[in-house]
């Protein structure tokens, strides 16, 4: 039982990163252009002249020039200290209003917006809050907001659905420009968005070869580095966990075992009656799987109660999956099984007469 | 002449009992014919333990030879072994050796669990011959709600629910007084008389013995009349 919370408490966390992450993978569209071997946008810089070179594609539809960097700090107070965990830092992203928005053609649209309005290529210091940030800060559209201690206008409060884009300031590419330091010819990374949308991994491809000094990568791209990564967190949780399932085991094994030599003298009365050894054996694995199965059962209510209370919390983001609750379930069963094998050999084995008489 | 069911022929028995050999039997020979009501009687010690668990087949001779209706046990697989202790062979003991966590209806059935026999006729099995054996308001009770008569005739039920040839007790009156004694020999002798039933009993109780009935006396491992 306790082996089943543990796999289903850590293997919810690691499915958890995974869904938060795809579902931001999954609202990326276009590719991503980046500067060769930069670790994340923040740190990234691209030539904000290189936007013509690939427009000039005849797949590409529009290119858009983004500036990425963090709030440290909302309302003067330090981001960090102001209760967030993981998953919620707040990014500040810096859009070319006449290119986003607007046109509806990139990831950043005005049918995002649940309050206000979309920023226009004429603002200046007016934001559009993510809703996580909004409702945090009690923010609404008209309030005023100071992020990294410059003021700025609350426009429009947007939501994609996914919490990683709902920790997201949007605000104009000009004024995150000054915030952040970035020269004016430069920008984070851009995104390329095509004509059609199955010719981004094509154009990523042609970005790289034709263009020096960036990476381009698409969404489908991401997801496969991404699950890469999770690939080897996944084994290592299913390590620790198999540790746990190794002691369930062992005490499947001994209450089994005890409880065997408890009943030495039924199980020979039972021979002496006439059951066969596979009988025998049938009841004890049977026993022992109902054994197995119901801590399963139980660990899965209680692993699933643990993550539901730990998950607001902890802010991580927990995810139970039904096919993480079979395979608990099954590995419990089975561990009932194997751990029942031994006893009920011992069981099947017994001398009626011996087990009767000294039992 | 009636049919043969328990052919003993020049049976021995010895085995090692930690460090000493003990030589429970010395070349036992008998017959057992259906119907019968044999008394197996001896001093303890005498070795007719060990006889009776030869007969139902839960323990083998060292040397001699064992027939259940004619065929010999010792070149029976052990699977054929276990479907003729229980589809022809009833069990009593002498510490009643019931189930103690199940009702008196279960440990009667229990026998009938490896057949896959259908839990409702098994049911009513059980409870007609419980009824015979005066249990009738005994069915749910567990083994620690019933006197010692009773808890003995629940075993002499379970010997029964599969219709066996042959009963074989060790000592059934061993740890009841003497008017309990002959209530359970009352229902011995009735199933032996109304369905043929044949009994194989050992005792040292000579008290029960009636006249007609088959009496083996043995002594240090050898019948002595």
């Amino acid at each position: 039982m306790i082996a089943v919370v543990g796999v289903i408490g850590l293997i919810s966390i690691s499915d958890g990163i995974k869904n938060m992450v795809n579902e931001s993978l999954g609202s990326l569209q276009g590719v991503q252009v980046l500067q060769k071997d930069s670790l994340s946008p923040m740190l990234s810089r691209v030539d904000m002249d290189i936007i013509s070179e690939i427009e000039s594609f005849p797949e590409v539809d529009i290119v858009t020039p983004r500036v990425f960097g963090i709030a440290s700090s909302i309302d003067g107070k330090a981001f960090l200290s102001g209760g967030m965990s993981m998953g919620g830092t707040a990014e500040i992203i810096g859009i070319d209003a006449a290119k986003e928005g607007l046109s509806g053609k990139t990831g950043f649209d005005a049918s995002q917006i649940t309050q206000g309005r979309f920023l226009k290529p004429s603002d200046t210091y007016s934001a559009v809050l993510g809703k996580k940030i909004a409702d945090d800060y009690k923010k609404s559209v008209g309030s005023v907001v100071e992020l990294n201690d410059i003021r700025f206008k609350v426009i429009g409060i947007w939501t994609t659905g996914s919490a990683s884009t709902d920790n997201m300031i949007l605000i104009p590419i000009s004024v995150a420009r000054k915030m952040f330091g970035i020269e004016s010819d430069k920008a984070s990374m851009l995104t390329v968005y095509t004509k059609d949308p199955e010719a981004v991994d094509a154009i990523s491809k042609k970005i790289e070869l034709r263009i020096d000094g960036v990476d381009a990568k698409s969404g489908s791209e991401y997801a496969a580095d991404v699950s890469s990564v999770f690939g080897s967190l996944d084994m290592f949780f299913w390590a620790i966990s198999s540790i746990a399932v190794l002691v369930g085991g062992v005490g499947i094994l001994n209450t089994m075992l005890m409880s065997v030599m408890e009943r030495f003298r039924d199980f020979g009365i039972l021979k002496a009656i006439g059951w066969g050894e596979s009988d025998i054996m049938n009841l004890v694995l049977s026993e022992s799987a109902i054994l197995g199965g119901a801590g399963g059962l139980m660990g899965i209510a209680i692993g699933y109660t643990l993550v539901e209370i730990a998950k607001p919390v902890l802010g991580f983001p927990m995810y139970v999956s039904p096919t993480l609750a079979t395979t608990a379930f099954l590995l419990a069963l089975g561990l009932g099984i194997i751990g029942g094998f031994y006893p009920a050999h011992k069981a099947s084995k017994l001398d009626p007469i011996e087990a009767i008489r000294y039992g | 002449m009636a049919k043969k069911i328990l052919e003993v022929k020049n049976v021995q028995k010895y085995y090692k009992m930690g460090e000493t050999f003990v030589h429970a039997l010395r070349g036992v020979s008998l017959t057992i014919s259906e119907g019968d009501f044999v008394f197996i009687i001896g001093p303890s010690g005498s070795g007719k333990s060990t006889l009776l668990h030869i007969l139902g087949i839960l323990d083998h001779p060292s040397e001699g030879e064992v027939l259940f209706e004619g065929k010999k046990v010792s070149e029976l697989d052990e699977e054929i072994q276990t479907i003729i202790r229980r589809k022809k062979i009833g069990f009593i003991f002498q510490a009643f050796n019931l189930m103690r966590s199940l009702t008196a209806i279960e440990n009667v059935t229990i026998p009938l669990v490896p057949s896959n026999v259908n839990e409702d006729k098994a049911n009513q099995k059980a409870a007609g011959l419980m009824q015979m054996l005066g249990l009738g308001d005994r069915i749910y009770h567990t083994p620690n709600q019933l006197s010692g008569g009773e808890q003995q005739r629940v075993s002499i039920a379970r010997a029964l629910i599969n219709d066996p040839k042959i009963i074989l007790a060790d000592e059934p009156t061993g740890e009841v007084d003497s008017k309990t004694g002959n209530e359970i020999f009352r229902y011995l002798r009735m199933m032996n008389k109304k369905y043929k039933k044949t009994f194989v009993i050992v005792t040292h109780d000579t008290e029960y013995i009636k006249r007609g009935d088959k009496i083996f006396k043995i002594h240090d491992g050898k019948i002595v009349g």
